[in-house]
């Protein structure tokens, strides 16, 4: 599995370019010093959302489509080239490019789909 | 006359003028999700035939049609879909200024009816939401009610309506179901008698920015919405329109001052606060997420996009479309072949001399030639409507994603390449879904290689006289070749001319659906007319033309063993042409024929017909027979079919490319660029084969 560092800076103003930096939230980095983004969870694997990188159009767009602070996302399945990755989210089917799901960070502990399908609340897993 | 697509000159803005003639009309404006049924529902409530496909961004531009209920008469405009009153690409736009700005002498929407998914609520509401603060009267048309009730979902429109504050109508688009109780709700609301609709609240930090941004524009004379005040606040380009420069600065330093109270900015904040009141409106009125979504569509989706099968049966499925195009189509073909050359035989016994070889060498034997191909198109291009309507295409671009990488294309940009297969002008046009300049330019300068269904003609004629046995594994190899080409082109291209990365890739998988016979017969009655309508002028015109070239001047003494003497005037044009066409193995006919195909592929056969009829002992002798007769062989037939399939392929299509691109040079660039690529492709398949 392919880790991303996390990029360091915390909360900052709006940049010159109009992108504002990426801001501090509390999805927890792993003992690595990590945190995991939607592009690199399995198939059949249900997340929830922390927080997306960015605010651009993108970001804007991602947040539009549901992906918010929060929300559960099942990793269905990838494309047979590897990409794109398929998710249902908020009750639709939506894909995106592993670059893309890349700027979703995830809460850390991973939910198991049938735990979600029972309706059960899943505690996160306690960081260590 | 209203509603049939394609055609570039039916696009809004030239029937404005229709519209303008009917002032006293309420303007109703259809909007909603991409892929909610807004067409298929204007289709209903207008009586047009506008082309529905099960997948986003079929519509974009915007189209207008009347409605007449309760004794008034309404403008429908029916517009391309959008995620949101941010537009993000020119589709969206499109929508987003006639809701937001209003279109020129057109203004504003009176009201607008939101055509609303059922299986996909929670997240069509984020756009009701914005559309309530457009302060426009509002009608939420619940459509695909039928998928609600089958997937099991709850929904309860009439609590939905009581706690939104706007009248909420369980639609079927697809059966024409709950039509009269929208037109009640529409005519309800242009009446007047209006609740409250419902007011997101934000944070505290939010509601503070927003209060601020709304009493700087009072104070400066220029009092602005809730809509424009939260465009404003999460720095959407568009929102600044119309507001003087120095407003719009002295907001953004109200905005920088503030500090937003729910995640990194503004846009966060106000995207979480619209969910979350989304999820209070929904609680206790419908089912919120969809469960596990739709238990057939999950089966099939295992199967059509497996991880290994998934390309397989692509390809599988593609050939087979192939192969009975032209097995299935040789029957019918046939059949008019031996209709069209006994009226011609008919028409010069009955008429007199000149006269009756004008009508039965020129006009019967050119437009009847293509005329032939007519069964073919149309198992084509009810193949690919099939393969729409399902809902499959939308997974065919979730396969091919990476594939559009290569070209370093965006992966939506599949969508309009595929549509490139039944024509290309509408594909061009398709391009305007994209959201990048950049990608919408490299998929334009590359839906050219798609072959088209007035390709298909061509195919067939000279597959059925050179490769009778196998010939839908040769078109199916053309198709193929024609992608190959659009791959390696765009790889090129996007490393010289167009460098930069392809938009973000975000596509929606619709559920699979029944295709409808009625958008099947739709489909089917347009793709005639339209084709016979090319026949009957463009193509009909092109023949009757080079006819007469080929029999102008009369020599003194009696024809040579072909269509045309030395004298005339086609063999001095073929002469010129020759020495550049002499390295690909073709013949003068051959070369005139490609060179009348610049106007039209059809014409392609339309000339050879006319210039193989013409012939003195061709009798009966069916075209296929005399092709396999005048054609030099295999080499320079297979030739022939690569520089078809790769050069400009119609007038219309550059004209289309033109307006769209908007820069002479990217036109002037694709005629050269697709016209050498022909000639280097076939004298390459030519050499190769001798």
């Amino acid at each position: 599995m392919r880790l991303r560092l996390r990029p360091r800076g915390g909360a900052r103003g709006p940049s010159l370019n109009g992108e504002h930096a990426l801001h501090r939230c509390n999805c927890r980095p792993d003992e690595k010093g990590a945190s995991l983004t939607l592009a690199e969870i399995e198939p059949g694997r249900s997340v929830e959302v922390c927080c997306l990188d960015g605010d651009g159009p993108l970001a804007r767009r991602l947040a539009e489509l549901g992906f918010i602070p929060g929300t559960v996302v099942e990793v269905l399945r990838r494309a047979p080239l590897a990409d794109p990755i398929e998710f249902q989210i908020r009750g639709y089917l939506v894909s995106l490019r592993r670059e893309e799901a890349g700027r979703i960070r995830i809460r850390a502990g991973l939910r198991d789909a049938s735990a979600i399908a029972q309706g059960e609340v899943v505690a996160a897993l306690a960081e260590p | 006359m209203h509603g049939h697509n394609h055609s570039p000159s039916q696009s809004f803005h030239h029937r404005s003028t229709v519209a303008a003639e009917q002032p006293h009309t309420h303007l109703v404006a259809l909007t909603g999700n991409p892929n909610s049924g807004k067409t298929t529902l204007f289709n209903c409530l207008t009586g047009s035939h506008q082309k529905v496909a099960n997948y986003g961004g079929v519509t974009v531009d915007l189209r207008e049609g009347l409605l007449r209920a309760n004794g008034e008469l309404w403008r429908v405009i029916d517009l391309p879909g959008m995620y949101s009153l941010s537009a993000v690409s020119p589709d969206e736009e499109i929508a987003r200024d006639l809701i937001v700005f209003g279109f020129g002498a057109t203004g504003r929407p009176d009201l607008v009816v939101q055509v609303v998914d059922g299986g996909r609520l929670e997240r069509s509401l984020l756009l009701t939401m914005q559309l309530i603060e457009q302060g426009l009267p509002l009608v939420i048309a619940l459509n695909m009610f039928d998928e609600v009730t089958r997937r099991g979902l709850l929904i309860d429109p009439d609590r939905l309506t009581a706690r939104l504050g706007v009248p909420v109508v369980p639609t079927i688009g697809t059966r024409g179901k709950g039509l009269d109780r929208l037109t009640e709700a529409i005519k309800g609301a242009l009446d007047g008698s209006r609740p409250e609709p419902l007011h997101v609240r934000f944070d505290p930090q939010t509601e503070s920015a927003l209060e601020g941004i709304e009493e700087v524009c009072r104070d400066a004379g220029a009092p602005v919405s809730r809509g424009v005040a939260i465009g404003l606040l999460t720095r959407e380009p568009s929102a600044g329109r119309g507001l003087p420069a120095e407003l719009v600065r002295r907001v953004a330093e109200t905005v920088a001052s503030g500090k937003p109270g729910i995640g990194g900015n503004w846009t966060d904040a106000v995207t979480h606060a619209r969910y979350a009141a989304i999820s209070d409106l929904l609680a206790g009125a419908a089912s919120v997420g969809g469960g596990r979504g739709d238990s057939r569509t999950a089966r099939l989706d295992a199967l059509f996009i497996h991880r290994l099968w998934g390309i397989p049966i692509f390809l599988l499925i593609l050939l087979t479309l192939f192969q009975l195009t032209f097995t299935i189509g040789a029957y019918p073909m046939g059949w008019i072949d031996a209709a069209v050359s006994w009226v011609g035989v008919l028409f010069k016994a009955v008429l007199p001399g000149l006269l009756g070889e004008v009508v039965a060498d020129g006009f019967i034997a050119g437009a009847g030639m293509v005329l032939i191909f007519l069964p073919n198109i149309l198992i084509l291009m009810m193949g690919i409507h099939l393969l729409e309507d399902s809902g499959y295409m939308a997974r065919a671009a979730f396969l091919m994603d990476r594939v559009m990488r290569l070209m370093g294309l965006h992966g939506r940009s599949f969508i309009p390449m595929l549509m490139g297969f039944g024509c290309n002008v509408p594909a061009l046009m398709a391009s305007r879904t994209l959201e990048s300049r950049r990608d919408r330019i490299l998929t334009m300068l590359l839906i050219p290689f798609m072959s088209c269904s007035a390709r298909l003609p061509v195919y067939v004629m000279v597959t059925a006289a050179f490769f009778p046995r196998n010939g839908g594994l040769v078109i199916f190899g053309l198709y193929l070749w024609g992608v190959v080409v659009a791959v390696g082109s765009g790889r090129l291209f996007s490393r010289t001319l167009l460098k930069g990365q392809a938009a973000p890739f975000m596509l929606e998988l619709p559920p699979y659906r029944w295709p409808t016979a009625r958008t099947t017969f739709t489909l089917l009655r347009f793709t005639t007319k339209m084709f016979l309508r090319r026949i009957g002028t463009a193509v009909a015109l092109a023949a009757t033309v080079i006819w007469f070239l080929a029999n102008f001047p009369r020599p003194e003494m009696a024809a040579g063993p072909s269509a045309y003497s030395h004298h005339s005037y086609i063999y001095h044009i073929g002469r010129v042409l020759e020495p550049a066409m002499k390295p690909l193995g073709f013949t003068l006919p051959m070369d005139i024929a490609l060179v009348s195909g610049f106007i039209a592929k059809e014409v392609v056969v339309a000339t050879m017909g006319v210039l193989f009829a013409g012939n003195a002992d061709a009798g009966t002798e069916t075209l296929v027979e005399q092709l396999r007769r005048q054609m030099p062989g295999t080499a320079s037939a297979l030739a022939f079919l690569v520089f078809v399939l790769l050069y400009t392929p119609c007038l219309t299509s550059v004209v289309t490319l033109q307006r769209e691109a908007r820069k002479w040079y990217w036109t002037t660039f694709s005629i050269i660029y697709q016209t050498g690529f022909a000639w280097v492709a076939a004298w390459g398949t030519y050499r190769m084969l001798t």
